[in-house]
């Protein structure tokens, strides 16, 4: 993956000076080649284990000025860097912005300072700007390609909403995100009194994903499925802390225990008071964990306009009090 | 000779600093009986590893402790895993997942062997890396042989085979992915994403 030398390479000034040899490691990616000369798997990870060894095996943790970089610890691609368009962090002449978190400088003949440069090492200040694969060499505020959502993104209310969207009524979730049509036909209309509240997932610090149900220690902390709701909905309900609850939306439901917090405060949409029901994520049916309804059931298969992420962090359910499922 | 751990010589040193003071008062019986109290520290005689958490991006350091010689004919086994004081990362800290990684490795629903779902079945059993492997190879060849598109409608060559998907795991090393990119693309697949996604 480093990438090593096939064959020996001559200084082009002085023929008979051989500046790099058959068969050793590439120092990093500048010794790639295009003439067949070097064996590479990828230029991102050269200058990982060169002639010196393993430099990803390294545990040097000194770290001169407190600048946090950490140069001799393992090793960082492309070229050990630590923070990529690190130039950013001088001015157009070349100054740190905060003296006193230094990570470059330009010392008047070259970029100096505690991380390897992001920028040619002897290229002057204001010829070359810090954003080196952007044409202009700075950054971009209009987002004129390869983004779908653009040029600045706008908000749109989610696909299913409590309420319409104020600024654009007949504009239903963001016009440029993917969403099948089938899908469509799923989700609960604007404003729909079957799915009064809106509904978000998250984790627990104590779990990770639907990895760690298969933790003993994770399931004692986290053992069983709930949903978090607040105690003024818990009240309008009749829902006691420690309740089975039945939660559902368009696509499906689950049965959780609820737990009734402060931490979840209804929220005023558009002079309406809405209410919001928690749902962690982590509960299935394997593992150490009581087994739960997984949260994916009620949300909506839409992907957001640029990455194609789920909107799982917003959706219409409804909830009931309920004597838990049928085992 | 073994080299000894940092946590080994400071448990040794503690012990012996508590006998000497104590045989300095004429105490050598307290002195026996202090020793004989004294549990050996539980990570004495283990082998260190570092490694990376295997859980969130933040990739905080851990230490592996095994204990086991496998060149005596011993079986070695994960007996700790802590926080790695010396990272830069996470300085010896780690969070309630992290903390709990010696779990993940015991867990008794982890797989240790390849298991299949036949058709029609509700079950998984176990089968062989043999038989899989070959259950696997004959199913993408038949499908590849099937479906493989060499050239498209203007007649450049394209290679595609577009029938087939593949989920690539996020927890693996830099070598394992680059050979599964390696091995993906060469047989033309497009459908190809990562399970970081997921």
């Amino acid at each position: 993956m480093n990438g090593y030398l096939v064959s020996e390479v001559v200084d082009p000034a002085n023929p008979s000076r051989m500046t790099l040899q058959q068969g050793k490691q590439l120092s990093g990616f500048g010794e790639y080649r295009d003439d067949g000369g070097v064996v590479g798997g990828c230029w991102v990870y050269s200058g990982s284990f060169t002639e010196a060894g393993n430099m990803m095996a390294r545990r040097d943790n000194s770290d001169p000025d407190g600048a946090g970089m950490y140069l001799n610890w393992t090793f960082a691609w492309p070229a050990n860097r630590r923070i990529i368009y690190n130039r950013a962090s001088c001015d157009l002449d070349g100054k740190p912005w905060d003296a006193s978190r230094k990570l470059l400088e330009w010392d008047g003949a070259k970029w100096t300072g505690y991380d390897v440069p992001d920028i040619s090492p002897t290229a002057k200040p204001r010829d070359v700007g810090p954003f080196i694969l952007n044409a202009e060499g700075v950054g971009r505020l209009f987002a004129r390609q390869l983004l779908r959502d653009g040029p600045f993104p706008s908000h749109y209310e989610p696909f299913e909403s409590p309420v319409a969207n104020l600024v654009a009524p007949k504009v239903r979730g963001n016009p440029v995100a993917r969403v099948f049509e089938d899908d469509w036909k799923q989700l609960a209309d604007i404003g729909s009194a079957d799915f009064p509240y809106a509904a978000t997932t998250y984790r627990l610090t104590e779990h990770f994903h639907y990895w760690t149900k298969n933790n003993h220690v994770n399931s004692v902390l986290q053992p069983e499925s709930f949903v978090e709701i607040s105690v003024e909905l818990a009240e309008e309900k009749g829902i006691a802390k420690g309740d089975w609850v039945r939660v559902w939306s368009k696509r499906g439901g689950l049965f959780a225990k609820a737990v009734v917090t402060k931490r979840i405060k209804p929220m005023l949409c558009d002079g309406r008071i809405v209410h919001v029901v928690g749902v962690p994520i982590h509960w299935g049916f394997v593992g150490a964990a009581r087994k739960g309804f997984p949260a994916n059931v009620l949300t909506p298969f839409v992907g957001d306009a640029n990455m194609e992420t789920p909107e799982f962090k917003a959706f219409m359910v409804n909830i009931e009090a309920s004597t838990g499922p049928v085992a | 000779m073994t080299p000894i751990s940092r946590r080994g010589f400071l448990a040794g040193s503690a012990a012996a600093a508590a006998a000497t003071s104590l045989e300095a008062f004429g105490f050598s019986e307290a002195e026996a009986a202090v020793a004989a109290a004294v549990k050996p520290f539980h990570l004495t005689n283990t082998t260190e590893t570092r490694n990376t958490c295997t859980y969130c991006s933040v990739a905080c350091g851990i230490i592996v402790y095994a204990k086991g010689d496998r060149r005596k004919g011993e079986k070695a086994d994960i007996v700790h895993i802590e926080g790695d004081a010396d990272h830069p990362t996470n300085r010896g800290t780690l969070c309630p997942k992290g903390a709990a990684l010696r779990d993940i490795v015991k867990s008794e629903t982890r797989l240790t062997q390849p298991m299949v779902r036949r058709p029609g079945s509700d079950r998984f059993e176990p089968i062989s890396w043999d038989s899989a492997l070959d259950k696997i190879a004959r199913a993408l060849k038949d499908d590849r042989d099937a479906n493989f598109i060499e050239k498209n409608e203007a007649g450049i060559t394209v290679n595609r085979w577009l029938t087939t998907g593949f989920l690539a795991a996020s927890a693996t090393t830099n070598e394992t992915a680059y050979a599964t990119y390696k091995v993906v693309r060469s047989t033309g697949i497009l459908a190809f994403d990562n399970q970081a996604r997921v």
